[in-house]
């Protein structure tokens, strides 16, 4: 018997279209000028709300103008300046996703995407037992740390509990209750960024 | 009338120095041989490399600091005369100098190797222009004659517009592009790429945010701007780090010249004397499709 304390439902907002000036992005002043646009678009969002970010119209984006817009942008959600909102990548050409790959790799970052197919995968840098967590919260909707048991029987509560505040800290989780299991002390419920 | 003859054959990043030298001599001689005409002789020259290449734009630039009238008797050789040519040498380096003669040579309608002609940066939307280059016509050869795929034309493109960004951003100063492709006799193929700017130099550069940089030699300038974040603007710095370590991954090269220092990388780092010479120099390689482990 879990008692709820807070609810956060999140729900996908209209899609953020990244457009430049044309259709290939360079440099850091348009990746400056597209993460400003982006953000102001997540301030005046709803709480508990996750923006997918559309790269359908562009072609190219150099790494520099990658490394503008996304390291800006994220590292505002992982902060928590933003509160509960979040963003989602989508339709991103190849070439995008290879510097934006890039760019996370350099600058420990991780976003979640959504494939062709409908998937949730993980772009940038993320442990692997840290993906599989956060992956069995994409199945679940929502995980305990007693669901990451299931999968991590080897590894202790608190461990597992330090690996959901993780994935909170990156922007991929987000708690959403508080509850008292039947067997007594603190739970806390995750909903995946999905 | 003063000449400067190179007597150097081949202009690549291994020899181009020298000429480097000759003309920061010539520079700094006495002033009463400013205003004086210039002539820059390449009659001996039988080779010029992309790097060669924007190492010429950048001589002519400086030599113009004195001597506002240049002439450049082109090379004897009437291959190097149609490639210099195709690489659009003469407009890219007009109006303060002029080559001298139009006749024979393969022109631009015969065969080429060329992928990028002496092209000027002075603005990103230049960039922009190099990489639409890059992805239109260009692809098409990358993907047929070096085997590349998506991955390694993004690559490839990530390295050109990096290194001609930082044109913009740290140079002060404008600055031009080349690229042409390559078949050793072994059938190896690879392209070279050259960059090239007059502006403030890589220690300079750095020096606007590191204060100690000016105590820095220049080599350790060019080594510090190749590690990950060490800019001039805080946050940033990847731009030299990325094109290292994507020039690794293809089993290129990657020389950096700037202030009187050079770099050479290919699997370990070469310091090299250089003459003093203002700006900053790039000269990579890029082999076919072989490493696909992406930087």
């Amino acid at each position: 018997m879990m008692t709820k304390t807070r609810m956060a439902g999140l729900r996908r907002q209209k899609p953020h279209l990244v457009e430049g000036r044309t259709d290939l992005l360079n440099g850091r002043e348009e990746g400056r000028e597209l993460a400003d646009r982006l953000l102001a678009q997540l301030t005046t969002s709803e709480p508990d709300s996750i923006i997918p970010v559309d790269f359908e119209k562009v072609r190219f984006m150099d790494f520099s103008c990658a490394d503008e817009l996304m390291t800006r942008v994220l590292r505002r959600i992982r902060s928590g300046e933003l509160g509960t909102r979040f963003i989602l990548l989508q339709d991103l050409p190849p070439s995008v996703e290879e510097n934006l790959a890039a760019v996370f790799a350099l600058r420990d970052l991780v976003c979640p995407k959504l494939t062709k197919a409908g998937k949730i995968e993980l772009l940038g840098k993320i442990g692997p037992e840290l993906a599989e967590t956060y992956q069995l919260a994409v199945r679940k909707g929502t995980i305990t740390a007693r669901d990451v048991m299931a999968i991590a029987p080897d590894v202790g509560i608190s461990a597992i509990s330090n690996r959901l505040a993780k994935l909170q800290t990156m922007g991929l989780l987000v708690r959403t209750k508080e509850g008292a299991p039947a067997s007594g002390g603190r739970q806390f419920v995750y909903r995946a960024v999905r | 009338m003063r000449t400067l003859r190179v007597a150097v054959p081949n202009l690549t990043a291994v020899t181009m120095d020298a000429v480097f030298a000759e003309a920061a001599a010539l520079g700094d001689g006495p002033a009463d041989g400013a205003a004086e005409e210039l002539r820059l002789s390449l009659e001996d020259v039988r080779f010029i490399d992309p790097y060669g290449l924007v190492g010429l734009w950048c001589v002519l630039r400086y030599l113009q600091r004195r001597h506002p009238a240049i002439t450049v008797i082109p090379p004897t050789d009437r291959e190097l005369q149609g490639y210099l040519r195709r690489m659009s040498f003469a407009a890219g380096t007009a109006p303060g100098a002029g080559l001298e003669g139009t006749g024979g040579g393969r022109g631009a309608s015969g065969p080429s190797d060329v992928l990028l002609e002496l092209t000027p940066i002075e603005q990103q939307a230049d960039v922009e222009k190099v990489i639409r280059n890059m992805l239109g016509r260009v692809r098409r050869i990358l993907e047929s004659e070096l085997g590349y795929g998506e991955r390694d034309v993004t690559a490839f493109c990530t390295v050109l517009a990096e290194a001609c960004t930082n044109i913009c951003d740290r140079s002060e100063d404008r600055g031009v592009v080349a690229a042409q492709r390559y078949t050793q006799s072994g059938g190896t193929r690879y392209v070279v790429v050259g960059v090239a700017d007059l502006g403030i130099g890589i220690r300079q550069s750095l020096a606007t945010r590191y204060r100690q940089a000016e105590r820095w030699s220049h080599i350790q300038a060019i080594i510090n701007a190749l590690q990950k974040e060490y800019s001039r603007h805080p946050d940033r710095g990847l731009g030299l780090f990325m094109v290292s370590r994507i020039v690794g991954a293809y089993r290129g090269s990657l020389h950096i010249r700037s202030g009187d220092a050079r770099l050479y990388l290919r699997h370990r780092a070469r310091r090299l004397a250089a003459s003093p010479f203002p700006g900053t120099q790039l000269a990579i390689s890029l082999s076919a499709r072989g490493t696909q482990e992406r930087a």
